[in-house]
């Protein structure tokens, strides 16, 4: 018989790959690295936006040998996240904790400080210099991996010209094989409330507030205005959160919601659930009237603040970006339509991140930037929507991925729950740092876990093991066999999961 | 009937961790463009493009000839797109062939 190849393979082989296999073209893996950013040269790939998705595709595209350039308009890398974002809050909500600790906590711990008081000026700027820091490190980054950083507006003339508007004015055009779409998104303004970022804030402005307000209103009890909320609520602001919805926390699980409510209301927040915004109003005093009602109707008040946040969510940006010139059209609310391999309907355009579907998450945008660059280079992406982990950074941290209890229910499926409180946790007691419960739904059938939803200290951390765990598809006996070190606060988490498949040891 | 404890303590436990085998053979899994998995369920799909791309938009590599006011871009073979390329031949495949098929179960 005439061979087609040299070798053999065995039988045995070909009959454990049981299916018929194509093998994705590598359109690049044998080009040279070739790196000039000289505008006649045709590049490989073309990243418009530099944040968490952006800038780790090109990164990684330059990685695997294609000619990479990216563009960002902000004059720093990083996106949102860093320069306004992730970072910048997290710098705050830390430093915060510590001040608020050390005012509030030190003192039973056998630690008598005296004379504590805060230096806000050098706080922000301690969050400017974590911010710079990791700005420049990009940009390193950049330069080690040879990727072609144009600081600018990009535009699309065609699927494969986009015209960059320098920062310095100067326009050039690029040609690429590939572009990538990774714009990001802006926070969602309020109908009839005018933002100057002094006194009626979003994210960006609430991150460099000057002076400690006296009375903060938060619009919105989702992720960003608890966060922020914690921030100035620990450097003495009276905060007052208003939510239509009557909920907080933006669809967590709903007992992990109560939990939290509680113990932020312990900690001073005060809260309007299921109460809507009617606009703001400019008072005599100089400070602002929001005024609300119920969500329902009726009970119309002015809450009284120095300083208001915004926090609404946010929207998907392509302002500028050129989009009618290649036919791509947003959808109704505004994000660029996508096929599983983050395809836009133009050729050659693909898309990630906040600007497209899924959550508006850094790290979700990270994984699809390189899975979006694995496509292009002829290979498999992999982003696994059913487990992108949301966590909230306030004291204590809650975490989740997966399923919430509300969506097992609604979608019919026969569940089983375990639960573990911190209260229970030895490392926990010790630390003096017990809120908060670790909740696992399992599978009741398969004992396959469908969601785990953490709130406690170090909640951020701890759902790593669970991502991972969902990732490789773990039963909740999985874990529960699982060897966990003690005195740590995982094991919380392993005795949520004992809980799930049979019973706790410690509860 | 035991009890649902003593069961669950009697029984030995499989993890649900399975390894597939080599990564190798693993990596080669066709794949195709399909709806993407957090689009909502009435987004449309395929998807269309808005209007005609503009002229300017050229193929990026090739030849470009006019004959007769009909615009000709010309490519050589290999410089197709990988989508109209013949896929490369896998070592199943190419055992699928010559054992005629019988030894792969779809």
């Amino acid at each position: 018989m005439l061979r087609l190849v040299a070798t053999k393979t065995p039988l045995a082989q070909i009959a454990a790959r049981q299916t018929v296999v194509r093998r994705a073209t590598p359109v690049f893996s044998s080009m040279p690295r070739l790196y000039s950013t000289s505008s006649n040269e045709e590049l490989d790939l073309v990243v418009i936006g530099g944040g968490p998705g952006g800038y780790v595709a090109a990164i990684k595209a330059a990685q695997l040998g294609l000619k990479t350039a990216c563009v960002e308009k902000r004059g720093t890398l990083g996106g949102t996240c860093l320069n306004v974002g992730c970072i910048p809050s997290k710098a705050m909500l830390n430093n915060s904790h510590i001040y608020h600790q050390t005012q509030h906590d030190l003192k039973s711990r056998g630690i008598d400080v005296n004379g504590v008081s805060l230096n806000l000026p050098n706080m922000l700027k301690a969050k400017s210099t974590a911010v710079t820091g990791l700005t420049k490190g990009i940009e390193g980054l950049f330069k080690k991996n040879k990727v072609a950083y144009h600081k600018g507006a990009g535009k699309f003339l065609s699927a494969n010209e986009i015209e960059v508007t320098g920062l310095d004015g100067k326009v050039e055009t690029l040609k690429a094989k590939n572009v990538l779409i990774a714009t990001g998104s802006v926070p969602t303004t309020f109908p009839g409330i005018d933002i100057d970022e002094k006194q009626i804030v979003t994210s960006t402005g609430a991150l460099d507030l000057q002076e400690v307000p006296k009375k903060m209103v938060v619009i919105g009890a989702g992720v960003i205005g608890l966060e922020l909320g914690s921030v100035w609520q620990r450097l003495g602001a009276e905060v007052t959160v208003v939510e239509y919805m009557s909920a907080v926390g933006a669809g967590m699980d709903g007992d992990m919601a109560k939990a939290f409510q509680r113990t932020l209301t312990k900690q001073g927040f005060k809260f309007k659930l299921s109460t809507k915004v009617m606009g703001t109003e400019k008072l005599a005093d100089g400070r602002v009237g929001v005024k609300v009602e119920a969500a329902k109707g009726g009970n119309e008040e002015t809450l009284e603040a120095d300083v208001v946040l915004v926090s609404i969510g946010r929207k998907p940006y392509t302002e500028g970006l050129g989009l009618e010139n290649i036919g791509i059209q947003v959808d109704e609310r505004g994000r660029i339509p996508i096929d599983s391999e983050f395809r836009t309907s133009a050729n050659g355009v693909r898309c990630i991140g906040d600007v497209t579907y899924g959550a508006m998450l850094a790290h979700k945008a990270e994984e699809e930037g390189i899975a979006a660059v694995e496509y292009i280079n002829g290979g498999h992406g992999h982003v696994n929507y059913d487990v992108i982990p949301s966590v909230i950074y306030t004291h204590p941290e809650v975490a989740w991925c997966g399923k919430t209890e509300e969506q097992v229910k609604q979608e019919g499926i026969a569940y089983s729950i375990g639960t573990f409180p911190f209260a229970a946790n030895s490392r926990a007691r010790t630390n003096a740092d017990a809120d908060g419960m670790v909740k696992m739904i399992t599978d009741k059938e398969t004992d396959r876990i469908l969601g785990i939803h953490i709130m406690g200290p170090n909640a951020g951390e701890m759902i790593a093991e669970g991502v991972l765990a969902m990732e490789y598809g773990a039963s909740s006996e999985d874990i529960a066999r699982t060897c966990h070190a003690h005195p740590t606060l995982s094991e919380a988490f392993k005795e949520a999961a004992m809980a799930a498949h049979d019973k706790p040891i410690h509860f | 009937m035991l009890p649902t404890i003593v069961r669950r303590a009697a029984h030995a436990h499989q993890p649900l961790i399975k390894f597939l085998g080599p990564r190798s053979a693993l990596n080669q899994a066709h794949h195709e463009a399909t709806r993407h998995p957090a689009a909502p369920s009435n987004a449309e799909y395929p998807l269309k493009a808005a209007k005609p791309q503009p002229k300017s938009a050229s193929p990026s590599t090739g030849k470009v000839t006019t004959v007769g006011g009909v615009t000709r871009y010309e490519l050589e073979f290999t410089e197709l797109p990988a989508k109209y390329r013949h896929p490369i031949l896998s070592e199943a495949e190419i055992e699928a062939v010559e054992a005629g098929g019988a030894t792969v179960t779809y």
